[in-house]
């Protein structure tokens, strides 16, 4: 009879703990990361009689989760995955929502700075044209700032969310940490069985980790897992958890890395990060911000260099050669913070259209020097002591040697869109006019001609004296051209039956012209310096040809050009980013829901669960309560 | 694959259709609302680009327009100018035509003398014109400065050769000026290849009808002298070149032609022996120069033959130099029209391109409203079906049958 009463019993017993179990799936049925819990049934061990074994009731061997460690790690995989190409799609969206108002763009400006020109060159003369032109070269340099000014503010931005993010890594590395401690010893305490609601709350944190930064993990046999950035670093390792923490970079204090917190010398990890918001920021400040930047600033230094070039080759109102228009820009070379100090190094532009946006890591093995280009990872190695050599449009001097192992940072243009500014400040003292002019004796009696005269070099500027070409059909080695007085060069050979249609152009001394038509003998012209020339446009007009004459880029793109390209490349990878986060977003989405059907509660579900638990304690009471009457009975009977 | 769902997923499912068609609504709003497509340059890289290369290129066809309107009223200024110096010209003309009439007196031609030194003046008054800027017109690069100056009958010009252009187009530039010396300097003295003008010691009545070339000439300055050893004895001439060397001799007949080395002049009248014609192969000379020989010529005249000759020969020789000045005018005018005419041209195409520009950046940049429209019905509709497909899962459960 005892018999009966402990079958029904266990089953009355079980059957709770079912029943339980099915409320508490309920009630985490919002749960983030909750596992629906099953119990498994198992038949307790049958008792042996004379018939055979009868059985002695139900017990419960375990609560388990419905939890598939393979799609977790997908889900974790996916997670990573996701919130990197979100954060990339966030970032690159910023900065193009900035450049997307063409109002507040770079072109405006260049097309308002160089009408300016244009103006002058309309009214050389005339000083109002010239304050507008200085004015409107302050707004270019005004516009310049401002754009370098949100790629700084993101870069800065950025600095704060890699801070917040590592905080934010180093608790949730502590929690499980913690986690895996509880984990172990709840399991040995309850003797093997698994301590679901915490293994639940590992995932959540683990979910947690990955959106963070890409990891991987590794589970082991005493149901600790440890973790790894990337394939690399380990950062759980058991109940232990290492620390991250930001420095600044040893070449530019103003930016953050990251490395492990309690080391003596600092070193970078960024190479073992990658995926979750911490890879994206660091792919987005090289990717976005730096490049972004570095266009910008070939953009700058072009215009504000080749500005300068032209305008030194002009004459002013005052009649004094031309000066820089805006002011001259200095490649940044910075010393590594690690350095040990007495080299000097420096750096100029010498070529704006080789310039490339690049920036190199100059470093000495106290012989000769290793040139890195660090965007493209080609090295090449310089020669020491003390070399001079040219790399991208850039000129590098070494004046002296530093210790061997010291490095520099050469920036070429970083700097140059936030310190673009304007130099001239009397607007007399831009130069429209050309420092010479040419003249045709009045007494000549051919159609020859001497035109198109342009100044390249200023050297030897003003003349001493005036220059006079003279026509002869004999120059003394028997064949035509032009006697040249008043500066050496001559005689110019010329023969007007070969020369005369196509014209002969001519450079002598640091200035060029064109001569054609058909002089007769003792005609004559004359170059001379461009005195009282307040009407001269010409140098205003070699300016204003700067606008759209393609300059930059090995030659290949003018200023508005190069700067659509940046517009162009942001849109792209901004675009791309969307769209990545779009397909990133759809696999977590097909992750968690594999995730979900294993490990998601469905109410439905529960509710049948339910009724079947129900209605399987209503069958085991009724078996307490068979027994017992039978007992009854029995009990009468021999009453 | 049937797939077991969990009622988290069922929810979220619902939740996310819905928030997904309220963002695709709300970018179709966006677009309606601004009436463009490309809202950041992410929408469309290469549409973005091409706005900006369109905008700089209206930016540049605006001030290609600006400068061709200076353009047109530079040149509208200086074409005024030369209008006047024609005008001027013309009544040097006449009053040079009129004081070789040989019913002057020295008085007349005197006052014909005053009137003539009067349009000198006004010539270079002309000459020294200024536009709105204060700049002088006719001065080369010099343009603060005077470019003419008069001393007593002689104008020396203070600029030089520079010429302004202006942008009217990409690569496009217009000459927007001409100098002193290209308008009022260069013409060239006498018939184009060579002057004459009597010696001042001429005492004879041998006057220059007409000078012209048959083939080549040969550049150089001659001098045609007339021998008459008596009265009695005809006159002969001899016309020498530049270094002294005989090149022509003959017997000299009033009106025949005598020719030498391409060059062919008619004399008329009796020169006395000793009288010379100089011939120079053409010089510049300056519309200036030309009047004050006018000037000159007629300023102190004697009523007798020689005198007459002398006034016939400076009249015949100014005559043939302000048909040159007026023929280089002419030429600086009809180069001042093609300019004109240039811009005029120049403008419509700028004005095709302008066209052009603003409809291909309308196609680029501006949202097709019926498209768009049409667009957001249909999202409003799917919005309203995923909210109504979610309230109605949410309402089935199986407790509802408890």
């Amino acid at each position: 009879m005892t018999d009966v009463f402990n079958i029904g019993t266990s089953a009355l017993v079980s059957l709770q703990r079912a029943i339980a179990t099915t409320g508490q799936n309920i009630a985490n049925v919002n749960t983030e990361g909750y596992s629906r819990q099953r119990v498994e049934f198992t038949a307790l061990p049958p008792q042996l009689t004379g018939a055979g074994f009868v059985g002695s009731g139900v017990t419960i061997a375990s609560i388990t989760r419905s939890f598939d460690a393979f799609l977790a790690d997908d889900v974790r995989a996916r997670t990573s995955s996701a919130f990197n190409a979100q954060t990339a799609a966030d970032l690159s969206g910023r900065i193009d929502s900035i450049l997307a108002n063409p109002e507040t763009g770079l072109g405006p400006s260049l097309d308002s700075f160089f009408a300016a020109v244009q103006d002058v060159a309309n009214n050389p003369g005339s000083i109002p044209e010239r304050q507008v032109l200085i004015r409107e070269g302050q707004g270019l340099a005004d516009r310049f700032e401002y754009l370098d000014g949100r790629f700084s503010q993101l870069d800065r931005d950025i600095n704060v969310q890699i801070a917040d993010t590592v905080r934010d890594i180093n608790d949730i590395a502590n929690n499980i940490a913690d986690l895996n401690v509880q984990i172990v010893s709840e399991t040995v305490r309850a003797g093997g069985q698994p301590p679901n609601d915490l293994l639940d709350k590992r995932d959540v944190e683990l979910t947690r980790l990955a959106e963070r930064v890409g990891i991987s993990t590794f589970e082991q046999d005493d149901g600790a897992i440890n973790v790894f950035l990337g394939n690399g670093q380990s950062i759980v390792v058991g109940g232990e958890a290492s620390q991250l923490e930001t420095f600044a970079d040893p070449f530019d204090s103003g930016r953050t890395s990251v490395g492990l917190a309690g080391l003596s010398t600092q070193t970078d990890l960024s190479s073992f990060i990658s995926g979750g918001e911490l890879g994206a920021l660091f792919n987005s400040r090289s990717s976005l911000i730096d490049s972004g930047r570095a266009q910008l600033g070939v953009i700058a230094t072009g215009v504000s260099t080749l500005i300068n070039e032209q305008s030194r080759l002009g004459l002013d109102l005052n009649g004094n050669l031309g000066s820089d228009f805006f002011t001259t820009q200095t490649p940044a070379v910075v010393p590594n913070a690690n350095n040990a100090g007495g080299g000097s190094v420096t750096a100029s532009i010498v070529d704006p259209a080789a310039l490339t946006g690049d920036t190199y890591e100059l470093s000495f093995d106290g012989t000769d020097f290793t040139l890195r280009n660090t965007n493209t990872g080609t090295t090449q190695t310089i020669a020491g002591p003390t070399p001079t050599f040219t790399v991208d449009g850039v000129e590098v001097t070494v004046a002296t040697d530093p210790p061997a192992g010291d490095s520099f940072l050469i920036d070429p243009v970083n700097q140059a869109a936030s310190l673009f500014d304007v130099q001239l400040t009397d607007p007399r003292t831009f130069a429209a006019a050309s420092p010479l002019r040419s003249g045709a004796s009045l007494n000549n009696a051919g159609n020859g001609e001497l035109r198109d005269l342009a100044v390249a070099d200023v050297a030897g500027l003003p003349l001493g004296t005036d220059i006079t070409l003279t026509f002869a059909a004999d120059t003394g080695g028997g064949s035509p051209g032009f006697l040249v007085s008043g500066i050496a060069g001559g005689p110019i050979a010329y023969d007007p039956a070969v020369d005369g249609a196509g014209g002969l152009n001519v450079t002598l001394g640091g200035f060029t012209f064109t001569l054609s038509g058909t002089p007769e003998e003792g005609d004559s012209f004359t170059i001379e310096n461009n005195v009282d020339g307040s009407g001269d446009n010409r140098n205003a007009l070699a300016l204003a040809a700067l606008q759209t004459s393609p300059q930059l880029f090995g030659g290949t793109a003018s200023f508005q050009d190069s700067y659509a390209s940046l517009i162009a490349d942001i849109a792209v990878e901004s675009r791309q980013a969307r769209s990545a986060a779009e397909t990133e977003q759809a696999l977590l989405d097909q992750a968690l829901s594999a995730r979900d059907s294993i490990q998601g509660v469905n109410l439905d579900e529960e509710a049948a669960n339910l009724i079947r638990f129900q209605q399987a304690y209503q069958a085991a009471a009724r078996v307490v309560q068979v027994a017992d009457e039978v007992f009854q009975t029995l009990l009468n009977a021999t009453g | 694959m049937v797939e077991r769902l969990s009622t988290l997923q069922t929810f979220n499912l619902g939740v996310a259709t819905i928030l997904d068609r309220q963002a695709e609504l709300s970018r179709t709003q966006l677009e309606v609302a601004t009436g463009r497509k490309i809202l950041s340059p992410a929408d469309d890289p290469s549409g973005a680009v091409r706005i900006l290369d369109i905008q700089e290129d209206l930016a540049l066809v605006d001030q290609y327009g600006r400068n061709a309107s200076l353009a047109r009223s530079q040149l509208s200024l200086e074409e005024t100018a030369l209008d006047q110096i024609g005008v001027s010209l013309q009544r040097v003309r006449e009053l040079a035509i009129q004081a070789n009439n040989a019913t002057q007196s020295p008085e007349t031609r005197a006052a014909i003398s005053v009137e003539l030194s009067e349009r000198l003046d006004e010539l270079v008054a002309i000459a020294n014109s200024r536009d709105g800027n204060d700049e002088y017109l006719f001065a080369g690069f010099q343009a603060r400065r005077e470019p003419f100056s008069r001393s007593g009958n002689v104008v020396s010009y203070n600029g030089d050769d520079g010429q302004r252009f202006l942008d009217i187009a990409a690569g496009s530039q217009i000459a927007v000026r001409d100098s002193g010396s290209r308008v009022f300097l260069e013409a060239r003295a006498g018939n184009g290849e060579f002057d004459f003008s009597a010696g001042a010691g001429n005492t004879g009545t041998a006057v220059v009808k007409d000078s012209g070339t048959s083939g080549a000439f040969t550049r150089d300055d001659y001098t045609i002298t007339f021998t008459q050893a008596s009265p009695s004895d005809p006159i002969t001439y001899e016309v020498t070149d530049g270094a002294a060397a005989s090149v022509a001799t003959g017997t000299y007949a009033s009106g025949s032609v005598i020719a030498f080395n391409g060059a062919e002049i008619v004399i008329e009248g009796v020169p006395e022996d000793g009288d010379v014609i100089n011939i120079d192969s053409s010089p510049r000379q300056s519309v200036f120069t030309t009047v004050a020989e006018l000037v000159e010529a007629l300023e102190s005249t004697t009523d007798d033959a020689s005198s007459d000759a002398a006034v016939a020969n400076a009249v015949a020789s100014g005559l043939n130099n302000l048909d040159r000045a007026l023929d280089n005018v002419l030429q600086v005018q009809t180069d001042v029209g093609v300019r004109l005419a240039r811009l005029d041209t120049q403008d419509e195409i700028n004005a095709d391109f302008d066209l052009t520009l603003r409809e291909t950046l309308s196609d680029v940049q501006d949202l097709d409203f019926a498209e768009a429209i049409s667009r957001l019905n249909l999202q409003l509709v799917a919005l309203q079906a995923a909210q109504q497909t979610f309230v109605s899962t949410q309402q089935l459960s199986l407790f509802d049958y408890f």
